[in-house]
C-alpha cells in the first residue's frame, strides 16, 4: 500500500511546494498538503473526495512554473495535486510526428527518449526546460523553433473535469479514434483552449505535434549596438516573420541576457539602485555585445533555406552595413551544429544576478510587432525599472503577429526593500501596460487578480463569462480557486 | 521557516491514504552504483560540468567546490537537508521529484565521492 507515501503533509513537504523564487519567503501562498496520484483513475478518485469534503485542489504538472509561482497555489491552504508521478510517454509516432504524454513528462525526459530511440523529431524547448512539456503548453509557454507556439501544437487532451468525469477532446471523443493526434478540432465546438491557463479541468494526457528533423538549417547571431536599433530591427524582423521567411519565434533581448549568465551584478556595479548606463556600457564593451542581440534560424530543405537566407540578407544587411555570417548545417552533419533544441536550465543563472537567495518574476505583456511601439515600450519600461531601482532585463519575443515582451525582475528574496519595490514596480507595470492597451499573456500567482482585472471590456464581461462557466462546471469550487483570476462562487471574497 | 499549517490536510490525509493503492514509481535505473545513476538522472541537469548549479557553486565557493561529484566535504545528512530545503538559488525538491529512498542513495553517493583536484577538501 503506497497511500501514505504519496500524501505529502509534513511541514517539510509543505515547504517544498512553496515558490522558491517568490517575492519574499513565499509563505503567503502555502499549500496545506500535496497528493501525488499515479493514474487517471486516482485523479478521478481524488476529485470525488475533494467534492465530497469541499477541499480545493491546485493541479501542477511538475511544479516548475518558475517566475510565475512554481507549484504554489493562488489561494493559501489549497492542496497541491502533484501530477509528477504520471510521467509516462505513452506514444511517439515517428511517421506522423506526434506524441501522447502524461503531465509529469519533463523536457529532459522526452528529449532523452527521442535521442535514445533515435527518433528524428525535434521538440520545442523553452528557455528554462526544467519543467513539464504538458504544463508548459498549458501555460502558453514559448519555444524557438517553427513549433514554438507550444499551445498551438496541442492535438487532443484527456481531461478530468471538476466533477471527476473524464473527457477526451477533438477526435478523441470517438471511443475508437484513429486520428486523435492528427486533427485538432473534432466535431462541433472545440474545447481544448478552455483547459489552457484555466481551472476548468485537470489535463491527464496531451497529444502534441513534434517537428520533423529538417534537412538543413542556417543560423546567424546578430548584435545591435544602440537602444534605438530596436525600431528598425523589429519592423524588418516582423515583416520576415509575417511572411514566414523566418518561421520561428525570435528572442530579441538586451545585454543582460548575456551578462546574467556569465557574471554577477557586483562584478560591474556595487551601488544602490538600477545599473547606470555607464555600467551597462562597460558590460557590453567587456562582453563584446550590443544593447540588443537576436538569433536568426532557418529550417527546411537546403534550397529553401538558402533562398530564405538571401531574403534575410536583403532585409537586414543594409541596416547592419555588413554581411551576416550564417552557420550552415545539413542532415548528416554533427547534430550539435544544427540548432536542434536541447533542454537546459542555464537560463536560471539569472536568479543569481543579485546574489543571496535569488528570485525572479516575469512581467510579460503582449503587443503588436511594430518598431515604433517597441521603442516606446522599451523607453517606458526602462524608465520604470530605473525609477524603482531594478536592473532592466527584457526581451521582445517575436511571434507571427505579436510580441511577448518578457521582462524579468530579479531580486534578493531576503532584501525586503528590494522585494517591496519589485512588487510595486510590477503593479505599476500592469497599470502602465493596460493604459497602452497591452495585457499580460501569463503572470505570477500573486498578480493574477490584478492582471485579470485589466481585461475589462464591457464591464468585465470576460470575467463574468469565466465565472459563469466555472460555477457550471465546478459547482463546489474545488479546482484551483483564483487561477488566472477566476474564482468559484464560494471563494469570490478571496479575490485581491 | 515553517509554513503555517492549514485547513484541509487532516481530512485529506485520512481519505487519500486508502486511495493510492498500486502506485509504485518506475524502478530506478540499475547501475553499478545506483546512487550515481540517480544523481545523474535527478541532479545532473544542474550539477554536471558547465551547468547552472555548478556555475553558481563555483562563484560562491570557488572552482574546487563547484562540481558535487568532486567534493570530499559533503555529508549525507547535509545533502538530504539541502535537497529538501533548498539553498540560495536552488529550489527545494519534493518527495515526488526525488523520493526518500532515492535521496538516501544520492546522498550516500555524494558523501563517498572522490576529489579529482588534489587540493580539494
Amino acid at each position: 500500500m503506497v497511500g501514505k507515501q504519496w500524501v505529502l503533509a509534513t511541514d517539510l513537504d509543505r515547504e517544498t511546494y512553496l515558490d522558491a523564487y517568490a517575492l519574499g519567503d513565499g509563505t503567503d501562498h502555502p499549500a496545506s498538503a500535496a497528493v501525488a496520484p499515479h493514474s487517471v483513475e486516482e485523479v478521478q478518485a481524488i476529485v470525488r473526495i475533494a467534492n465530497e469534503l469541499k477541499i480545493p485542489l491546485w493541479p501542477v504538472a511538475r511544479g516548475k512554473n518558475l517566475g510565475y509561482g512554481a507549484a504554489a497555489p493562488r489561494m493559501p491552504g489549497t492542496v497541491v495535486l502533484d501530477l509528477g508521478r504520471m510521467n509516462r510517454i505513452l506514444d511517439v509516432d515517428p511517421r506522423y510526428a506526434h506524441c501522447l504524454i502524461e503531465p509529469g513528462v519533463g523536457f529532459f525526459d522526452l528529449f532523452n527518449y527521442l535521442r535514445d530511440q533515435k527518433i528524428p523529431l525535434w521538440m520545442s524547448v523553452p528557455g528554462n526546460a526544467w519543467g513539464s512539456v504538458v504544463g508548459n503548453a498549458l501555460e502558453r509557454g514559448i519555444g524557438y523553433t517553427p513549433y514554438g507556439d507550444n499551445t498551438a501544437k496541442i492535438c487532443g487532451l484527456e481531461v478530468v473535469l471538476p466533477t471527476a468525469e473524464l473527457i477526451r477532446t477533438g477526435t478523441g471523443a470517438l471511443t475508437n479514434t484513429r486520428s486523435w493526434q492528427h486533427y485538432q478540432y473534432g466535431f462541433g465546438p472545440s474545447w481544448d483552449q478552455m483547459f489552457v491557463q484555466s481551472n476548468l479541468g485537470i489535463v491527464t494526457k496531451m497529444g502534441l505535434w513534434l517537428m520533423p528533423e529538417p534537412a538543413a538549417t542556417m543560423r546567424a547571431r546578430v548584435s545591435l549596438p544602440q537602444p534605438e536599433d530596436i525600431s528598425w530591427a523589429i519592423d524588418e524582423l516582423a515583416q520576415l516573420r509575417r511572411q514566414n521567411v523566418i518561421d520561428n519565434n525570435m528572442v530579441f533581448g538586451n545585454y543582460l541576457h548575456d551578462a546574467a549568465v556569465v557574471s554577477q551584478r557586483d562584478k560591474w556595479f556595487q551601488g544602490e539602485g538600477a545599473l547606470p548606463d555607464s555600467a551597462s556600457q562597460a558590460i557590453m564593451d567587456s562582453l563584446g555585445v550590443g544593447w540588443w542581440s537576436f538569433g536568426i534560424s532557418l529550417y527546411g530543405h537546403p534550397d529553401v533555406v538558402e533562398a530564405r537566407s538571401r531574403i534575410v540578407r536583403a532585409a537586414l544587411e543594409p541596416h547592419l552595413k555588413q554581411a551576416l555570417q550564417f552557420d550552415s548545417w545539413r542532415r548528416g552533419d554533427p547534430l550539435e551544429k544544427s540548432g536542434m533544441p536541447v533542454p537546459s536550465v542555464l537560463a536560471l543563472q539569472i536568479v543569481n544576478w543579485r546574489g543571496g537567495r535569488g528570485g525572479h518574476i516575469g512581467f510579460s505583456p503582449v503587443m503588436p510587432p511594430d518598431g515604433a511601439l517597441a521603442l516606446a515600450q522599451f523607453r517606458r519600461m526602462k524608465a520604470r525599472f530605473e525609477e524603482y531601482g531594478h536592473d532592466y532585463y527584457t526581451s521582445f519575443t517575436l511571434g507571427q503577429r505579436h510580441i511577448n515582451n518578457v521582462n524579468i525582475i530579479v531580486y534578493d528574496r531576503d532584501n525586503k526593500a528590494m522585494t517591496d519595490s519589485a512588487r510595486i514596480l510590477f503593479k505599476t507595470l500592469i497599470a502602465d501596460s493596460a493604459r497602452e492597451g497591452y495585457g499580460e499573456y501569463r503572470t505570477h500567482v500573486e498578480f493574477m487578480d490584478d492582471v485579470a482585472q485589466t481585461f475589462d471590456f464591457n464591464h468585465h464581461m470576460m470575467m463574468r463569462l469565466n465565472e459563469t462557466v466555472k460555477d457550471a462546471l465546478d459547482p463546489n469550487g474545488i479546482l484551483a480557486p483564483g487561477k488566472n483570476g477566476i474564482w468559484p462562487r464560494d471563494y469570490r471574497g478571496s479575490r485581491s | 521557516m515553517t509554513v503555517r499549517r492549514c485547513y484541509w490536510a487532516g481530512a485529506l490525509w485520512a481519505a487519500l491514504t486508502a486511495l493510492c493503492v498500486h502506485a509504485e514509481d518506475k524502478p530506478a535505473v540499475v547501475a553499478a552504483n545506483p546512487g550515481e545513476s540517480l544523481f545523474l538522472a535527478r541532479c545532473g541537469l544542474c550539477h554536471l560540468e558547465h551547468d547552472t548549479g555548478t556555475i553558481m557553486l563555483g562563484r560562491r565557493l570557488g572552482a574546487d567546490h563547484a562540481l558535487l561529484t568532486e567534493r570530499a566535504d559533503l555529508r549525507a545528512d547535509y545533502v538530504r537537508a539541502i535537497v529538501r530545503q533548498g539553498r540560495n538559488s536552488m529550489p527545494a525538491l519534493t518527495r515526488v521529484e526525488v523520493n526518500d529512498t532515492d535521496l538516501d542513495a544520492i546522498a550516500s553517493y555524494l558523501s563517498h565521492a572522490k576529489p579529482k583536484h588534489p587540493d580539494s577538501k
